[in-house]
């Protein structure tokens, strides 16, 4: 095991960066937020590209045929993943590692059923590819899944930090990056989801 | 400032301990070799195709997913990053010497190094190709290729290797990131560790598209037309995920940029002074950041399109609608590729002409206009294709945006005029530049009056268009950022004899191959075809001698620049009494550039000390 | 001030005398067998006529710039003895010469070029002498019916598409990726684009739409004498994509009149 934990200002050979593990000051701060906020501006194009797909393509309504309770129930555990990061931020700020430890799990728990929800009728084949209907639900409920799978691993890794860096934690942006992300993701869903169950 | 200690080590210090592991490159092979059989035989099994029991289109793709999650891993990623992110010790460190080029680093130069390398790497590859494809069009009949497809596979290729890993990524990922931290006065980027994982995409994506006709010749060029690529060759998959994953190389680069612009700059360091360069970047990142999304979105869309298979772009779905979302990026995409060149010239100008930047606020209007419209313009790429009732707004858009690209012409022009130009390699190389890009951008006011384009589009007018705007433009200012920065990369000078040579030596080549384009165009020659009517055999084969010498010319400038670097005459720190903040480090630059960040206090391109100001 | 009347004087004769090369190559477009392609050919010209002196002022800027600007080789440094941030009076010359050039260039050639093409059709269409040419495009071969005249497969006489056009009749062509002679199939029908170099435009052809073009032809050709009058496919539409071209021909009207006799008696025979 490395005895590189703690970062040596000094002398920059033996620097080793890990994340959270400085103070940030603000103009740190800054630097993150906006770089993040960037990155999801950028990330919700697809976003854009996905609501206008359907009719661009075929030209005329298409009737929605998905079980929209399966969609549901993934939006909903996808929220609750998303009330758990809240609270970890909160508990983040109560320096409450412990409930951070155990509201993260939960998140991790409702993200993965959700990502479940969500691909499920992927895979089961219940809907034609072969449709109207079909070709844009495989690509917008592909396209849901893939962006709550990188929620799990956000809320992972974050998991993983908190409870192996434990005492040596300086900041807590890896929480409120991975909390912004997780309700970012949930916004993304709940307009896919308006978009291939309902309108 | 920051109290996140500089990234990079001391070059001087030996490394105390090291890490025992693979060399990294090899290890990323191999690790992609697992990723990629592990995943394949898992996808496989779980869904079976109809024809291969070992291999279909789903398993072919997952598997490309495993080899570079495997590469990038293997490259260094997985001790430095990946395992600190879960909160695992960190056994890495950053290495020194050579080696560094050759793994994972956080430090921007040798991110830039590495960018540059494999940029290089790309334009050797694509180069090639064009080659080739030059030496089949010298006969009007099939002889070098044994079938039409194969020239065809060449062609996207060249067009795909060449557009999203030379032309997007040399001038921002390249010097990009090796010289937006020392302009805008900082000793790192702003997402070191992000830009350090990215770089090394681009390795994965110009292989994934140099060996895509393995899995058979797609032929659709580098656009990717459906409903074509949907039947084309299976080749066409590894197009899209080459491409893709090199524009998530591109995205990340734009991200860390403008955060290094905006968060990064020295105290005083006012967006009134930010240097040239840097607001081109700042531009360009800005399109990075709005439209490789939207394509990646469409390539994942096509790439579903064939592997599902799903029925969007038939006829039953709208091709339409892909052509669209493709120029949508691909419009932009070329002011990606022009941007960088454009604020390059008014970067290198003033230095060389020892004269104030003329009308600085008039070249950022123009960088962020352009910038602005570019998305606004793509149907004219589709003039034939689309109903004759659209195209009027945009024939009026695609000529509008020649004003704010004007304006980098009127900038450059302005500081030229009475100015005292050192004409030496940089110099007449912007020169080059501007003469070049005034012919395409000229030639594309015929080509955006929607009467000429129906005669001209998907001809050799077009082609000769495009080239004289990427390689006149783009790549001509390439070589003249090589040549202007090689003192401060390498502390050494090339010898202006051998690089003027080189320089005229391309200038000439170039404009006699592309100019006959238009010429070749306009007698009826069109678009990929390795064989056409015979009338027009002579010209092409005098086409070809020409291609081949201006080939040979660009080898020629680049093992003389990577010579130079080696072997060159020593140089002071700041050969070109340049002001900007990247020659007030010592050259080549010490990994931690500035001991102590720099406060500006006035504009870099001011050059009225000592001299009377005239109004 | 002595710089910028040489610089004037200059770039007007160098204007001139670009403007007097352009009048001598100003044919661009080589062969302009119709009224469109006169028209495309007449909207080049003008183009040409107007980029010029732009092009002219640019390059001898640059050319000063390499003369005039250089740096002397007694000179030992220093920064140029004139430093000036900007000039008012040129960037408002420059910007709004751009501006009026550009909106100019807009209304004429490139609007009134498309409201002539668009009257063009209009006109056509109404006109009792319009021929109807329904051409399909397919990997990788065209094919062209004439229904005016029952004739569903226009031949040569080596049995392979032939398109055949009267001089001075306008002709509508209705362009479709399927046809008669094979059932629908969603795989073989990709973007194909019909193009005659000598006709001054070309269409794509687009899976699943159908669209219409029109030419007027005025000058009598044929593949074999000119290789401008040829059917090419100009968008890459898979391996054969350099193999889809058939011949053509323009004909006097009495000659398509024989031709279509004959085509019917080749028809009715098979």
């Amino acid at each position: 095991m490395s005895t590189n934990i703690e970062p040596n200002f000094e002398n920059p050979t033996e620097r080793v960066l890990y994340p959270m593990q400085y103070e940030l000051d603000k103009e740190e701060q800054m630097r993150l937020r906006g770089g993040l906020t960037l990155w999801l501006i950028s990330m919700s194009i697809p976003m854009v590209l996905l609501y206008e797909l359907r009719y661009v393509i075929s030209g005329k309504y298409v009737a929605p045929n998905a079980n929209w309770l399966l969609g549901l129930l993934g939006l909903v555990a996808m929220v609750i993943a998303g009330l758990l990061t809240s609270a970890a931020v909160r508990s983040a700020k109560r320096h409450n590692q412990r409930a951070i430890l155990i509201q993260t799990g939960w998140a991790f728990w409702f993200a993965l059923a959700a990502m479940v929800l969500v691909g499920w009728q992927v895979c089961d084949r219940t809907i034609n590819p072969i449709s109207h209907f079909g070709e844009m639900f495989f690509v917008c409920q592909g396209t849901g899944a893939f962006y709550i799978l990188t929620t799990i691993i956000a809320v992972l890794a974050l998991r993983g930090r908190v409870k192996r860096l434990a005492g040596s934690i300086k900041n807590y942006w890896g929480a409120s990056a991975t909390n912004a992300f997780v309700w970012y993701v949930c916004v993304f869903w709940a307009l896919l989801y308006l978009l291939i169950y309902w309108l | 400032m920051s109290s996140i200690p500089q990234t990079g080590v001391d070059t001087g210090r030996p490394l105390t301990r090291r890490y025992k592991r693979m060399a990294p490159v090899l290890r990323g092979l191999l690790w992609a070799l697992i990723g990629y059989m592990v995943v394949d035989m898992i996808v496989a099994f779980l869904d079976p195709g109809p024809t291969h029991s070992l291999f279909n289109l789903v398993s072919l793709t997952f598997a490309w997913v495993g080899g570079v999650v495997g590469w990038t891993l293997g490259i260094g990623t997985w001790e430095s990053v990946v395992r600190p992110a879960f909160g695992y010790p960190m056994k890495w460190k950053e290495t020194v010497g050579w080696r560094r080029y050759f793994e994972y680093s956080t430090n921007h130069k040798v991110i830039g190094i590495q960018y540059m390398v494999s940029s290089l790497g790309g334009f050797i590859i694509a180069g090639t190709a064009a080659m080739l494809m030059r030496l089949q069009l010298m006969d009007d009949r099939m002889w070098f290729f044994p079938y039409s497809k194969y020239y065809l596979v060449t062609v996207g290729i060249h067009g795909t290797i060449m557009m999203f890993s030379v032309a997007t990524v040399f001038m921002v990922g390249g010097l990009g990131n090796y010289l937006i931290p020392m302009m805008v006065g900082s000793n790192t980027s702003a997402f070191s560790r992000l830009s350090g994982v990215s770089v090394w995409f681009v390795p994965a994506g110009i292989l994934t598209v140099a060996f895509s006709p393995l899995l058979g010749a797609w032929t659709t060029g580098w656009r990717g037309y459906e409903p074509l690529a949907s039947q084309d060759g299976s080749g066409i998959i590894y197009y899209y995920l080459g491409v893709f994953i090199l524009l998530m190389s591109s995205l990340i680069v734009a991200a860390n940029l403008v955060a290094t612009i905006v968060f990064r700059r020295a105290p005083g360091l006012t967006w009134n002074r930010l240097p040239m360069y840097a607001w081109g970047m700042l531009a360009v990142s800005f399109l990075n950041l709005i439209w490789i999304p939207e394509i990646m979105m469409t390539f994942v869309m096509a790439l579903l399109d064939k592997i599902v298979p799903l029925p969007m772009f038939q006829s039953t779905g709208s091709p339409l609608v892909y052509l669209q979302m493709f120029w949508l990026f691909g419009h932009p995409e070329v002011y990606i590729v022009v941007v960088p060149a454009l604020a390059l010239w008014m970067e290198i100008i003033p230095v060389m002409g020892r004269k104030t930047l003329f009308a600085r606020q008039w070249g950022v209007i123009g960088l962020v206009f352009v910038m602005l419209l570019s998305g606004m313009v793509w149907a004219h790429h589709l003039f034939p294709t689309q109903q004759n009732a659209t195209i009027l707004p945009f024939s009026f858009f695609t000529e509008m945006i020649s004003i704010p690209t004007g304006f980098a012409f009127m900038v450059s022009i302005g500081t030229m005029w009475k100015s005292k130009m050192r004409l030496n390699t940089p110099s007449i190389l912007i020169m080059m530049s501007m003469f070049n890009f005034l012919i395409g951008g000229l030639t594309g006011v015929f080509l955006a009056d929607p009467a000429v384009n129906m005669q001209l589009h998907d001809t050799f007018f077009v082609v000769g268009h495009f080239h004289y705007t990427i390689i006149g433009g783009m790549v001509f200012s390439s070589f003249a950022a090589m040549y202007y920065y090689l003192p401060k990369f390498s502390g050494r000078m090339y010898n202006e004899k051998w690089a003027q040579l080189g320089v005229y030596w391309i200038f000439l080549a170039f404009n006699a191959t592309f100019f006959q384009f238009f010429i070749l165009g306009l007698r009826g020659m069109n678009r990929w075809v390795p064989v056409y009517p015979a009338y027009l055999r002579a010209q092409n084969f005098e086409v070809s001698i020409f291609a081949f010498l201006l080939g040979f010319g660009f080898l020629y400038n680049i093992i003389y620049i990577i010579y130079v670097w080696r072997r060159g005459e020593k140089v002071d720190e700041n050969p070109w009494q340049s002001k900007t903040l990247e020659w007030t480090t010592s050259s080549p630059p010490a990994d931690i550039s500035f001991e102590e960040i720099p406060t500006v206090t006035e504009g870099f391109y001011d050059y009225s000390d000592g001299v009377s100001t005239e109004s | 001030m002595k710089d910028a009347v040489k610089f004037g004087v200059i770039w007007v004769i160098l204007s001139a005398i670009l403007e007097w090369c352009v009048y001598l190559v100003r044919h661009m477009f080589y062969t302009t067998a119709t009224i469109q392609a006169v028209d495309g050919q007449h909207a080049a010209d003008f183009i040409f006529y107007v980029v010029t002196p732009i092009f002219a002022f640019v390059v001898l800027m640059l050319i000063f710039g390499f003369t005039q600007f250089r740096r002397r080789r007694n000179d030992k440094g220093g920064n140029s003895p004139h430093q000036f941030r900007t000039n008012r009076a040129f960037v408002g010359i420059w910007i709004g010469v751009s501006l009026v050039v550009n909106l100019f260039l807009f209304v004429h050639p490139t609007a009134s070029a498309m409201e002539n093409y668009w009257n063009q059709s209009v006109e056509y269409q109404k006109s009792p002498n319009l021929l109807v040419v329904d051409v399909y495009a397919r990997q990788w071969q065209w094919m062209y019916s004439y229904p005016q005249y029952g004739i569903a497969n226009a031949v040569n006489s080596a049995g392979n598409g032939e398109l055949v056009l009267p001089v001075d009749r306008p002709v509508q062509f209705v362009l479709r990726s399927y046809d008669f002679n094979h059932y629908y199939d969603v795989e073989a029908d990709v973007i194909h684009s019909f193009w005659i170099p000598a006709f001054g435009w070309k269409t794509d052809v687009i899976p699943g739409e159908t669209r219409y073009e029109y030419a007027y032809p005025t000058e009598l050709g044929s593949t074999a004498e000119n290789q401008m009058f040829r059917v090419q496919c100009a968008e890459v539409c898979g391996p054969g994509h350099p193999y889809m071209y058939t011949g053509m021909k323009v004909v006097t009207a009495s000659q398509f009149s024989a031709w279509i006799q004959k085509q019917k008696k080749l028809q009715s025979s098979s």
